[in-house]
């Protein structure tokens, strides 16, 4: 059974939580950019991340349509968005069931810039080392490593096992849905812990940092949101090159932020003032071009305690819904 | 010896040794890299120049705790175990449509095309970290003789196995990519290697720490080691 793409897409691609423990060699993790979406969009589905069953399709700013072959059971999640199941207004955030042949269309992203749509037992493409996760710059991963287009079909579970009949969760607007939610503030500020280069940045580069608001740039993408506004004073040495990770900030060589994302390269040679904690990185991946955030920093301990209580929060709604 | 541990978010860290490009500094990095694989508390590595980024579980472990296992593996570091890598050959057909720039890296360093090919095979380049593509070493060591400046304007595109230089490093494309470097050849090897289960494992040949030589090979050669590795 399967998926079919009846529309081309802006941007359409599989991610998982992403391609992990091969860095050294020069992949690039990859992975859902709002990663806290596609999980929720997972758990609605009652998919389980360590049974590899964490593969969504990722949509920028607009869906598109698809057919189901077979009953499917799926959820929506991300940047709000109307959809219709054969011309029937359905809701997101809720797991649904599309009969054979149903035709769900996702609209435009009102407020954000992100969607998910996970299936039950989610999409059952073949990893390439350990996920499934599309790599478009090194055309490798997800669906022939290209982003998905009118006409490809995509292998899912059938629905024919129980768990279809336990379903279908809806996420609670009462704890233990309080998870942090997108587009909630105007400008979002992200949480940074200095670091690694913090030290060769003068006090004055840091308070400029936190104090600034900056607009995201129309290059922004999967591998790095480029932000606009005041510049910040520049590390007068050169660094050498070294590795990055998910939320890296670096400063450019003209004073603006880059936030590296889930496709950025393993390593880079610009100063990385500090880095966005987890737990925010989803607050900028629904963030569009013109829109606002602003810095604070944070310790690493304060970092750790937040992103303990957030595990929490997910392991509370996972045991949530299986006590439905 | 001079090193520091700075946190990169809330479930890394970076360990950075002196801030310079030396074999010293990174045959620590690389026995630094090589104690932590065994460390049940690290999830993954990323050796680099003078650095090692390491990623760990933030809700088993706090970065006080790795911070203070980093620490000790630094301190028993004395009974460690060679890390000295492996060579690496890789074939390359220099100049011609394989390398368009070698006449112009023979001419801005005032070599013949032959002594360029001759000082860039003949030796052995140690690999720093892998980067920018997968497979992509940068490498230390070349000759200063070769040193280029990159193209005023970058390719669109790069066929994979291309083998560029540009400054004072020199390097492989292991896939097809937009770049600066002058090319001055091809190999028809590529770098990326399948291992028996189809799909899932598909690692460098070389990593950090390991060593590449470069052997110049004729067209004939290059075009009968094509066919081959495409099985055809």
């Amino acid at each position: 059974m399967a998926v079919e793409f009846l529309s081309d897409s802006p941007l359409a691609t599989i991610q998982d939580t992403g391609r992990i423990g091969c860095a050294r060699y020069g992949y690039r993790r990859c992975g859902a950019c709002d990663a806290w979406a596609a999980r929720i969009a997972g758990l609605l589905c009652g998919n389980e991340i360590q049974s590899g069953q964490d593969a969504v399709i990722e949509f920028t700013l607009r869906g598109g349509s698809l057919r189901f072959t077979e009953n499917t059971l799926f959820a929506v999640t991300g940047a709000d968005c109307d959809l219709l199941l054969d011309d029937v207004a359905v809701p997101m955030h809720q797991s649904l069931i599309a009969q054979a042949g149903q035709i769900l269309k996702i609209g435009a992203a009102k407020t954000g810039l992100r969607i998910y749509l996970a299936v039950r037992g989610g999409i059952a493409l073949a990893p390439v080392m350990g996920s499934r996760s599309t790599d478009t710059g090194c055309c490798l991963g997800g669906y022939e490593g290209r982003k998905l287009r009118m006409g490809d079909s995509l292998p899912v579970q059938s629905c024919s096992s129980g768990h279809c009949q336990t379903l279908p969760r809806a996420f609670p607007t009462s704890p233990p849905g309080r998870v942090r939610w997108v587009g909630t503030e105007k400008i979002p500020v992200l949480r940074v812990v200095p670091g690694p280069q913090d030290e060769l940045f003068s006090e004055e580069a840091g308070q400029l940092f936190c104090r600034n608001i900056y607009e995201i740039g129309s290059d922004s993408n999967r591998m790095g949101c480029r932000l606009v506004g005041a510049t910040i004073p520049v590390p007068s040495e050169d660094m050498i090159s070294d590795p990055i990770v998910e939320g890296s900030v670096q400063i450019s060589s003209g004073g603006l932020p880059i936030v590296m994302m889930a496709d950025h390269q393993t390593t880079g040679g610009y100063p990385k003032i500090g880095t966005v904690i987890h737990s925010d990185l989803p607050v900028l991946a629904q963030k569009r071009p013109g829109e606002r955030v602003a810095f604070s920093f944070v310790t690493v301990e304060e970092a750790q305690v937040i992103r303990r209580r957030d595990e929490a929060m997910f392991k509370e709604l996972e045991q949530w819904f299986a006590g439905r | 010896m001079w090193m520091n541990v700075r946190p990169c978010g809330d479930q890394a860290l970076m360990v950075m040794f002196e801030q310079r490009i030396s074999e010293e500094i990174h045959q620590r990095v690389i026995r630094l890299d090589s104690m932590l694989q065994d460390d049940p508390a690290v999830l993954e590595t990323v050796p680099a120049y003078a650095s090692v980024l390491v990623y760990y579980d933030p809700l088993a472990y706090t970065y006080a705790e790795m911070e203070g296992r980093i620490r000790k593996h630094l301190s028993e570091e004395t009974s460690v175990r060679e890390t000295d890598g492996k060579c690496v050959v890789i074939p390359v057909c220099y100049g011609g449509e394989h390398g368009p720039d070698l006449s112009f890296v023979a001419a801005h360093a005032n070599l013949t095309e032959s002594e360029v090919i001759q000082l860039h095979s003949g030796r052995e380049y140690r690999i720093y970290m892998l980067g920018f593509l997968p497979g992509f070493p940068y490498l230390g060591g070349m000759d200063p003789r070769l040193e280029t400046p990159r193209l005023p304007s970058p390719r669109t595109m790069i066929p994979a196995g291309s083998v560029g230089i540009g400054g004072m490093q020199t390097g492989i494309y292991p896939f097809p990519s937009p770049g600066g470097w002058r090319l001055i050849g091809q190999t028809p090897v590529s770098p990326l290697f399948r291992h028996s289960v189809p799909g899932e494992e598909k690692v460098p040949v070389y990593q950090a720490g390991d060593r590449i030589r470069f052997e110049p090979i004729s067209p004939e050669e290059y075009h009968s080691m094509m066919r081959e590795r495409d099985g055809c």
